[in-house]
């Protein structure tokens, strides 16, 4: 019982804190490879989020402000991809590596000329934040064994974009497994040509994917800002949206796997987080860099065959052409 | 290639001293070259300008801040106010290093100074210094130590690598002299720019007891800071004075003083000690560092355990103190430092 509540609860409050950033980032990349756009740049959306919801807010206060600075930001980064991958016909990869360099230099660029910190900007009060909410009926259901200190450590006590991006997930699946759009968004990843021929436009149709990633990517940019920390700091999406590639990958391109996937690197982090330093009986100290690397190691794991087959969509990293 | 564009930039500014007809002489002119965050950034250029006016104002001086906006441009900044002809120029940072090198040995006859970098000499006429962060950190850790209510501390780093473990050594052995029963929870990120998993480490830590916590990771702190506020625990802030970031959870902040560092480099140029390739290094008893107190964090450390600052100051000075530098250890080391101390468990188990 001392080991779940000492070990346990904290391990799981931390890995729903830390799978947050990685399955917006996800999901955005979802929407966009799932219309045949690859999408390399989505550590650079996540980056510029971050910075404009932390500008955002700095300068009005407003923790919305800044959710919709982010968003708007995020999207409009997506457009760029889109322009250069959809209308020009450009390498996909090529762009969101561009997109990624453009972040990583521009936003401490900006920041350090708007606020002379060395690229950070202001610390934020907590009004201008997303903070941690209470669910209701905490203090009645705490008492209760093994649920309790689950509802009330792990399940409430986090600020409201962690509840959205568990929302996100069963709405994906809603969006494309169930709407019209959704089957459109899927076949033009598959099939471009058919969508075509059925007198739907494949260009809009993926702008329209890499816009819905655009919010996404803005809503995971500004939980690393202002939800998760008070500042934007220079590189501060630390190859999350790396990481959030791999798991899309692991995840096969599925809404629901994705949630599954972020949940276990998020896991394997906040394990090893909380593993520094102690020992295990029998094993004695356990290098924390292994548990580090092991997400890595799983995705390579999974596309060398071994954890069944991960096929990404069948136009994915393809321009679409029309035949004259 | 390089030495033409530096001959275009004396030439330049050379044009340009002539149009300005020449600046008095009678005055030690001093000109301060900044990071790229430039003044204003609440940490090593704004503290420097802190030393500049100290030093205007001792030594009849005046003074001249170029703020170079990236580091590209640092060695034409360099050049340029070297052209000029300053009495010191003087700068921070070790992206400074190269720069600053180049451009004295293009004006040899100019004096540099560069503060908190390593213990390797220069050149003939720049002059350098060490912060003896680990000094800096032995006084957090007395501090700490002093202060906890849970008898527990921690120790959140940036990256496991000696540069970092040279400060949990000088924080450990601060702890254990103030209290031997003092429990050091030893951690590292794995990044310096991460401020989330800054912020769950220090959870962790705290999960473990730990109510005071030193982060020494760059921009991973801000999350140390960050869980502190959130926990209404304790953080320890670095380098620059980062008790502003959460006011009443920020105990006090483990200063390098480059403003001081600075101060003496015009110093030895105004009383002619100035001795190029020089290193000199900084420590708590040459107050080259220091825990930074101000309104922030006014009343969150009692005044006995403040009046203690003196005595450890007193005792490193004569030598009764010696704080280990974790660069000195071998490991597998059973004791460390003056007086003779058991070594963390990190140093003593490692093979």
């Amino acid at each position: 019982m001392d080991l779940f509540d000492t070990l346990l609860i904290p391990v799981l409050a931390s890995t729903l804190r830390l799978s947050v950033p990685l399955i917006f980032t996800a999901l955005a990349g979802l929407y966009a490879e799932r219309s045949g756009v690859f999408d390399i740049g989505l550590e650079g959306k996540m980056l510029f989020g971050a910075f404009a919801a932390a500008t955002a807010a700095a300068y009005t206060g407003s923790a919305w402000a800044g959710l919709g600075a982010a968003i708007l930001t995020s999207v409009l980064i997506s457009l760029l991809h889109g322009f250069a991958s959809i209308t020009q016909r450009g390498n996909q990869i090529i762009s969101g590596v561009a997109i990624n360099f453009i972040a990583s230099g521009l936003t401490v660029l900006l920041g350090n000329a708007w606020f002379g910190q060395g690229g950070r900007t202001p610390q934020l009060p907590n009004t201008a934040r997303f903070t941690e909410i209470t669910l209701p009926f905490v203090d009645q259901i705490r008492p209760i064994p093994v649920i309790g200190p689950i509802y009330a450590s792990v399940i409430s006590g986090h600020n409201l974009l962690v509840y959205l991006a568990l929302l996100a997930v069963p709405f994906t699946w809603w969006v494309l497994f169930r709407t019209r759009f959704g089957l459109r968004l899927r076949a033009v990843g598959e099939n471009p040509g058919a969508v075509d021929t059925a007198g739907v436009s494949v260009a809009w149709l993926r702008y329209r994917a890499l816009i819905c990633g655009g919010i996404l990517g803005g809503f995971a940019g500004t939980y690393l800002s202002i939800a998760q920390s008070a500042a934007f700091i220079r590189e501060m999406s630390a190859g999350k949206g790396y990481i959030a590639l791999a798991a899309l990958v692991f995840a096969k391109w599925k809404p629901v796997n994705v949630l599954g996937a972020c949940l276990l690197f998020g896991l394997l982090d906040a394990v090893s987080i909380q593993m520094q330093g102690k020992r295990l009986p029998v094993i004695g100290e356990v290098p924390v860099q292994f548990i580090q690397a092991l997400p890595y190691v799983l995705t390579v794991i999974l596309l060398a065959g071994f954890i069944g087959k991960a096929i990404p969509p069948k136009a994915g990293g393809v321009p679409y052409v029309k035949e004259r | 290639m390089l030495k033409s564009i530096l001959k275009l930039g004396a030439a330049a500014a050379f044009a340009a001293a002539l149009l300005s007809s020449g600046a008095a002489q009678a005055k030690l002119r001093v000109a301060m070259i900044t990071s790229e965050s430039g003044l204003g950034d609440r940490s090593f250029n704004d503290m420097m300008v802190e030393g500049m006016k100290r030093a205007e104002k001792d030594f009849d001086a005046e003074y001249v801040v170029v703020q170079p906006r990236a580091v590209s441009e640092f060695q034409s900044a360099i050049a340029r106010a070297a052209a000029q002809g300053f009495d010191i120029i003087v700068g921070s940072s070790f992206d400074m290093i190269k720069p600053m090198q180049e451009v004295a040995k293009a004006f040899p006859d100019q004096k540099f100074g560069l503060v908190d970098v390593g213990p390797d000499p220069l050149g003939p006429n720049i002059v350098s210094t060490v912060t003896k962060d680990w000094e800096g950190s032995f006084l957090v850790g007395w501090i700490a130590a002093k202060t906890t209510k849970t008898g527990k501390i921690g120790f959140v780093g940036g990256k496991d690598i000696p540069i970092i473990h040279r400060f949990f050594v000088g924080y450990y052995y601060g702890a254990k002299m103030a209290n031997p029963a003092t429990e050091v929870f030893e951690s590292y990120s794995g990044t310096f720019t991460d401020p989330a998993a800054g912020k769950e480490y220090t959870l962790a830590l705290i999960n473990q007891g730990s109510d005071i916590n030193f982060a020494v990771a760059g921009a991973t702190s801000a999350g140390v800071i960050d869980a502190a506020k959130e926990t209404k625990t304790f953080a320890i802030g670095v380098d620059s004075n980062q008790n502003y970031m959460a006011p009443g959870n920020v105990l006090t902040s483990m200063v390098k003083r480059v403003d001081n560092q600075a101060y003496d480099m015009v110093k030895s140029v105004s009383d002619g000690t100035f001795k190029g390739g020089e290193v000199k290094y900084y420590g708590l008893a040459e107050d080259g560092v220091a825990a930074a107190m101000d309104d922030n964090n006014k009343g969150l450390i009692a005044d006995a355990v403040l009046a203690d600052v003196d005595t450890l100051k007193a005792k490193i000075l004569s030598g009764e103190i010696v704080v280990p530098n974790y660069f000195d250890l071998t490991p597998g080391q059973k004791e460390m430092g003056t007086p003779p101390m058991a070594t963390p468990p990190s140093v003593a188990n490692a093979k």
